[in-house]
């Protein structure tokens, strides 16, 4: 075993999408509550984000294998890549996120709605490795040949996105708290290839023993933000104005069912941003279907049938440069959770020595999730239990089951230090004990400033 | 309190991992098998006879091979099945050749078989070939550039009927291929 600090191997070694945030949301006691459910029960009312030393977040995942499945020493690499080829479905994928805010500032108005603004950038990247694609890569099509290779499974997208918000909490009755947080996306650079369709596959033949079809082929990749002859200079100018544009909403929403009980529940990204600045996109498109060459035996000319072949292949796969204005959906997410306040205790201060407010001050509960990614929707559900330790100390615990694992156990901890609050979460806690086996890793740090 | 906070950073400050063997990624050795259509054709009665009328005893076509034009294919080359199938219903024999020839027109390789001729008995005749080529046997296969397929109709007084001979052909190619 080697210690070392390998998580930021991992982390950089995998090719990073918003993911399933459980241990954060709705963890109200984090002054950052707020980018997972702008409709949490806020408790603060003046907040400072120490400038690229808060919410910065890493989060690598992969739910098809392990580096240790493909890179253990000993047994040979061809049987242990052919070993995990034959575990992936065509909906596994590799995920990476890096996140980190550049500033971040709210306050309490005369209304006493919290009100914030900031500005953070995020680094995305989500890509499929279909299992039937590297099985056709690794062994031919020979043993495949009644296959239908799908091609809507080829799918990815990075992107360097900067998002600047404007939210607003509010707390119109006791029992209700709504926010909603308005987005102006910046899209620094973007390359994806998604929404492709079409199929190949292989029937028996009428004039040959097999008819090879391509059929309604459509798949496209979009770029933007790459300039051949682009400076460095070119690129810091873009991180202000990169020309690419979208507005984007977060909505949320906390309500007291019961003394004991909250239901909360947050709809984050839901917008697009339009990419009009240094595209480069190309796409092939149509349908067709081969059966080999088939010989006419011309008593004087010589026939070029390769070359009639492709030429009807051109004529019918259509293969161009696309460089047209094109909108990339943000990945939206949904989140909701339940929970049930334990412990009841009274809580008595100066103001309400004389009738106390009952405060729960351990908390059990289950957080859903939902995300539209390129290929399908990704589902997670996490069971927690939440503990406020003093004022001082907040601790929650998760237990996720999502694309990666059935059973991850994370761990969060807000510490509140006067009113500097510093906030560490971890997910997948076990994975650390051998980060090589672990499918997903992710690490969010705080660092603000409350009141 | 105490108890947990340092039960954190002992999970965090203690990662660990298993040894991983990156150098082995550096090349993977794979052996994928292709399959595919190759050609096809059928003969009627018009095409066993010229313009002119004359009987045809050989009949002839070249079709152009490209795939061995990469040096990565020859090289990952390891064997061929070419799989003829056909089926005749002319009262003729045929004797069919499948010449795989190079650059210089010099024939690699070859494959040839009878097909019976059909009568009042056995009124369509059916067959399967497969030819084997090793690129250990025979290194120059890879060279092969055309087929040449020529088709010799064995002479008869009988008249040519309206009749077809159809033939289809596939190979399966088997490789062994390094990634880098």
């Amino acid at each position: 075993m080697k210690r070392l600090s390998f998580l930021f191997i991992f982390l950089i070694s995998l090719s990073l999408h918003a993911q399933f945030d459980a241990i954060s949301y709705d963890f109200t006691p984090n002054a950052n509550v707020l980018q997972t459910n702008p409709g949490a029960a806020y408790p603060y009312q003046k907040l400072f984000g120490i400038p690229l030393l808060n919410n910065i977040k890493l989060f690598a995942g992969n739910s098809g294998f392990t580096l240790y499945d493909v890179l253990a020493p000993g047994t040979s690499f061809e049987q242990k890549v052919q070993q995990t080829v034959s575990h992936l479905s065509d909906t596994d994928f590799i995920q990476l996120q890096y996140r980190q805010d550049l500033f971040t500032y709210g306050w309490t108005d005369d209304l006493e709605r919290f009100k914030y603004l900031g500005l953070y950038w995020e680094f995305n990247h989500i890509t499929y490795v279909p299992g039937s694609f590297l099985k056709l890569g690794l062994y031919g099509n020979a043993a495949y040949l009644n296959n239908r290779f799908d091609l809507s499974y080829l799918a990815s997208k990075t992107e360097i996105v900067q998002t600047l918000y404007y939210g607003v909490n509010k707390n119109p009755n006791p029992r209700l708290h709504f926010g909603y947080r308005l987005k102006l996306y910046s899209g620094l650079a973007n390359a994806q290839s998604v929404g492709n369709t079409g199929q190949f596959y292989t029937t028996n033949g009428q004039n040959n023993f097999y008819l090879h079809h391509l059929n309604n082929l459509n798949v496209e990749l979009q770029t933007s933000g790459y300039h051949a002859n682009a400076d460095s200079n070119y690129y810091i100018s873009k991180l202000f104005f990169s020309g690419n544009y979208g507005p984007g909403i977060d909505i949320g929403l906390t309500y007291k069912l019961s003394d004991n009980i909250t239901w909360s529940a947050a709809l984050l990204d839901l917008g697009f941003i339009y990419y009009t600045k240094d595209i480069h996109s190309h796409y092939i498109k149509g349908n067709y279907q081969y059966e080999g060459v088939n010989l006419q035996f011309p008593e004087q000319s010589y026939m070029d049938y390769w070359k009639n072949i492709k030429d009807t292949f051109k004529e019918k796969i259509r293969n161009k440069d696309d460089n047209s204005n094109y909108i990339s959906w943000r990945p939206t997410q949904f989140y909701t959770s339940i929970k049930l306040g334990l412990g009841n205790h009274k809580k008595q201060t100066c103001e309400n020595f004389l009738n106390p407010i009952t405060k729960s001050t351990n908390f059990i509960g289950l957080t859903g999730f939902a995300q539209k990614q390129p290929v399908k929707i990704h589902f997670g559900l996490s069971a927690f239990y939440a503990q406020e330790w003093s004022k001082h100390l907040y601790t929650k615990f998760n237990v996720t089951a999502d694309n990666f694992s059935y059973y991850a156990l994370g761990g969060g901890l807000v510490l509140n230090l006067g009113q500097l609050q510093l906030s560490l979460i971890v997910d997948n806690l076990l994975g650390l004990s051998d980060l090589a086996k672990s499918r997903k890793q992710a690490i969010q740090f705080g660092l603000n400033f409350v009141k | 309190m105490k108890a947990f906070n340092f039960f954190l950073v002992f999970l965090v400050l203690s990662a660990c991992s298993s040894n991983l063997d990156f150098d082995q990624a550096k090349q993977l050795d794979i052996q994928p098998v292709f399959e595919g259509d190759i050609l096809y054709f059928d003969l009627h009665d018009v095409n066993l006879t010229d313009q002119s009328g004359n009987f045809r005893n050989v009949i002839k076509d070249t079709v152009d091979f490209g795939i061995f034009e990469d040096g990565k294919v020859r090289d990952g080359f390891v064997k061929a099945d070419i799989e003829v199938a056909y089926n005749n219903t002319f009262n003729r024999h045929f004797t069919t050749i499948y010449y795989f020839i190079d650059d210089n027109d010099q024939p690699v390789e070859s494959g040839q078989f009878d097909i019976a001729a059909a009568d009042a008995n056995n009124p369509e005749i059916n067959g399967d070939v497969i030819f084997r080529f090793d690129k250990t046997s025979n290194p120059d296969f890879v060279n092969f550039r055309k087929i040449v397929l020529e088709i010799m109709i064995s002479p008869d007084t009988l008249p040519v009927e309206n009749k077809t001979l159809h033939v289809q052909t596939k190979g399966t190619f088997y490789t062994n291929l390094t990634l880098d």
